[in-house]
């Protein structure tokens, strides 16, 4: 009886084999005969839309040039072209991506049932650079890798409703979308500073939401959202303390410094440590005597901060660690001796 | 006699369909596995993420020691990665050769003294160097204490809030460590995540990138080309959904560094560093209700050149298996232990009774064989039968492994590729397995007796293309 079993398991095995070989091999053949039948094609839709970016060509040439390809391939091409290209281009490619129909087919699949292909459409959308009125929809997906990448897709379309929507998003339950979400933002730049400074006012928004937008505004640095560093610059959570000692020296001038001063003192390490790299960012030499205080303070971070700032510095902050040499404090003497003893080159070269 | 091989002839036999059982759970979590990361990964560019001006820094961690002839080359293409926030920090444990006087000429190396925190012993830093050439390009001069001490001194001096730890003879997918950082930026409780180890030895190599990946004609690498494919594609693959890796190879992983630094870092004392800080990473993640998850992710690759001698491949099973025994022993009070989750309830036990007493029993089984048929003690038909339907299993594993790449990833190479794997993997269960095992029981007596030599390996080189604009 078991020797039955274990024949037919052996003839089973056998037939398996056979088959997963030949069906993959097949499979292979196919998927290659598949791309060669479809490279010419594809060659020549990529030709022709250079051509059209070049303005030697039309929209019209164009459509009909991916017209043999199938829709997802036509989105492929387009895609690999969107990335190279900015403004009037990138306008010309996302009217190419509605005329072919890539547009619409992705839309119809972002309405599907099945989150597989909704992320399909989203990121066909994403790749051809169209944001649709449906944007609003997916943005609220209860797939988080849509969510995601309908956020990716508000970089297109910086309408305030949907800035609004996206900065709904740096809350989401899922970290993979506020990651997108806030990327965007940043990649969004100054088209979002309004809607970014509105809801910073918001009394119900979280520490995490905070620091996010402080964070949006840093990489914009504008003078004018110094008052924004100053009120939050003596908020209860020490992260968006420290996003406003970012915000300060990113923005920089007097008034910037004014608010860098007040977090020296700050009782989180973090926020100092911010605050005196701040100083450090903006060489601002009159602050040495007050940062070389702060060679003893008993965090390693800020010490370490105070220590890089002297440095970047110059001559007034090298004068300082000098001095901490000889400060009673050991731990002070050993940064500014750290900061100050430069290695050789010594077996290279 | 009788009694005594027909109960051991019983036992191999429960292993036997423990084993196989084992492995069709694990294909089938594979299988499930892939179709979740493909329909998630579909139509995605890893390259959105390379504008990026909040992505996590990342530093990629390359020790080396006596590596003058290829260094250079290496941290080519280690320049060459794709991530907007990168730093690469080469650490020369005290190689006696030209390695750091290579490496200042090449990149312009000049002395530099960022202040950083020795929150891990290591042996003493002698230098530290900035390359003028590439800002990023980091060079710790320090001296030898293994590869373990090397990277926790670069550990120690990295910024990144990510550590890439890799061989500095493995060559990284320029997109890889943009696949790596999405398990980070998706879950906060990741906090290791590995790639996919492929065989280069028949590569073609042109600035440090892998342009054409032949599947290898040497018997050895052939059949190592196999073992990779099916370990990375379908063992590594599965065990995310059965409680998570226990494994991510030295040659290619990231990983949260606040982790590792609480974890204590590398540990110097064992020759299975990469299992042991994974181990202890999951163990104080219980211990401590602190995040722990480590993820396995099939596309990231990186290439490494696999031994194509006997004498530096035993060598290398010798010391995996010793790796193995060691972290097993070190971490014994987690095996069985519900307080450790699936750790202790389910990776642990596997891995001590598939992985560890493997070559133990296989050699009894091949004993109980020996004596049996010759005293008649065993139908000769039985025997054949069940030698057929072992190497049927052992073939169809491999298969599946080429099925599951053909139907994903499709980077084997040209239809003869193929072929020639199907050979190999139908070749493997000759001799090759059966050296393995042999190795593997010498890695357990060198465990017992305490050996923590690292053997060597004799390395041809990968095959490099000149520059076609030469």
């Amino acid at each position: 009886m078991i020797l039955e079993v274990l024949r037919l398991i052996v003839v089973s095995q056998a037939v398996l084999i056979a088959v997963l070989v030949v069906g993959s091999l097949t499979h292979s053949f196919v998927t290659e005969a598949t791309r060669r039948r479809r490279q010419p094609a594809i060659s020549q839709a990529t030709s022709m839309l250079a051509r059209l970016l070049s303005g030697q060509a039309t929209v019209e040439e164009a459509v009909v040039a991916l017209q043999d390809l199938p829709v997802t391939v036509r989105g492929e091409v387009l895609g690999s072209l969107v990335t190279t290209v900015r403004g009037e281009q990138q306008h010309l490619l996302a009217i190419v991506a509605a005329s072919c129909g890539v547009v619409e087919h992705a839309v119809g699949w972002t309405q599907s049932r099945r989150p597989g292909r909704r992320l399909r459409g989203t990121r066909i959308l994403r790749r051809v650079g169209v944001a649709p009125p449906e944007l609003t929809t997916l943005l609220e997906d209860p797939w988080p890798p849509v969510r995601a990448e309908a956020s990716r897709l508000v970089i297109h379309r910086t309408a305030p409703r949907l800035v609004r929507q996206l900065i709904g998003r740096l809350a989401d339950p899922d970290s993979g979308v506020r990651f997108a979400a806030k990327d965007a933002l940043v990649r969004c730049g100054a088209s979002v500073v309004t809607e970014v400074v509105e809801e910073l006012g918001a009394d119900e928004l979280t520490t995490e939401v905070r620091a996010a937008l402080l964070e949006v505004l840093v990489h914009v640095a504008d003078s004018s959202h110094l008052p924004v560093a100053r009120r939050f610059s003596s908020d209860h959570d020490p992260p968006v303390r420290r996003g406003a000692a970012r915000l300060s020296a990113a923005v920089g001038g007097t008034a910037g410094v004014t608010v860098l001063s007040t977090l020296l003192t700050d009782p989180d390490d973090g926020v100092r440590a911010a605050a005196i790299d701040g100083f450090g960012q903006l060489g601002y030499w009159p602050a040495a005597p007050t940062i070389a205080e702060r060679l003893s303070d008993p965090a390693w971070v800020v010490r370490r901060a105070a220590g890089g700032a002297l440095r970047r510095m110059g001559a007034p902050g090298r004068l300082f660690l000098r001095r901490a040499l000889d400060h009673e404090d050991p731990y002070a003497r050993d940064m500014a001796r750290q900061v100050l003893d430069l290695p050789e080159l010594r077996a290279a070269g | 006699m009788g009694s005594f091989l027909a109960i051991t002839g019983a036992l191999v036999l429960a292993y036997f369909v423990l084993v196989n059982g084992f492995q069709t759970v694990l294909l089938m979590s594979s299988a499930l596995e892939l179709g979740a990361y493909r329909r998630r990964a579909w139509g995605d560019e890893p390259r959105a993420l390379l504008g990026s001006e909040v992505a996590p820094r990342v530093s990629v961690l390359a020790p080396a020691f006596n590596e003058q002839d290829t260094i250079v080359e290496s941290v080519r293409a280690l320049l060459s990665l794709r991530y907007p926030n990168l730093e690469v920090l080469v650490v020369n444990d005290g190689s006696t050769d030209a390695t750091l006087a290579n490496l200042a000429a090449a990149f312009e190396l000049t002395p530099v003294h960022p202040i950083f925190r020795r929150q891990l012993e290591t042996e003493p830093v002698v230098g530290l160097y900035r390359s003028r050439l590439h800002p990023h390009l980091v060079v710790i001069n320090k001296e030898n204490g293994g590869k373990a001490d090397a990277l926790n001194a670069g550990l120690n001096v990295s910024s990144g809030q990510l550590v890439c730890a890799l061989d500095a003879d493995s060559l990284v997918e320029h997109d890889a460590l943009l696949r790596m950082v999405r398990p980070f930026l998706a879950d906060p409780r990741v906090v290791a995540v590995g790639g996919t180890i492929r065989v280069a030895n028949e590569a073609d190599v042109r600035y440090g990138r892998v342009v054409r990946s032949g599947v290898p004609r040497h018997y050895l690498a052939g059949i190592q080309t196999v073992e990779y494919l099916r370990a990375f594609l379908f063992g590594r693959l599965g065990w995310n959904r059965l409680g998570g890796n226990l494994i991510i190879s030295g040659a290619f992983g990231l990983f949260d560094r606040e982790r590792v630094l609480a974890a204590g870092g590398y540990e110097s004392s064992t020759v299975g560093e990469d299992l042991e800080l994974i181990a202890k990473i999951r163990r104080l993640a219980h211990e401590g209700s602190e995040p722990g998850r480590i993820e396995f992710l099939p596309d990231p690759i990186a290439w490494t050149e696999v031994p194509s001698s006997l004498r530096s491949l035993g060598a290398q099973r010798d010391r995996w298996h010793r790796g193995l025994a060691d972290v097993i022993w070190r971490h014994r009070r987690t095996i069985g232990n519900p307080r450790y989750g699936a750790l202790g309830t389910v990776a642990m036990p596997i891995f001590v009774v598939i992985e560890l007493l493997a070559p133990v029993v296989e050699l009894l089984g091949l004993v109980v064989v020996a004596i049996a048929l010759p005293l008649g003690a065993v139908d000769t038909t039985f025997a054949w039968t069940l030698l057929l339907v072992a190497y049927g299993w052992a073939v169809l594993l491999s298969v599946l492994a080429l099925v599951l790449e053909e139907l994903s990833f499709r980077r084997l190479g040209t239809l003869a590729d193929r072929l020639r794997l199907l050979l190999w993997a139908l070749l493997e269960p000759f001799g090759y397995r059966q050296l393995t095992v042999w190795w593997r029981l010498r890695g357990l007596v060198g465990w017992l007796r305490r050996r923590d030599d690292w053997g060597t390996m004799q390395r041809r080189g990968f095959s490099v293309l000149a520059d076609p604009g030469v």
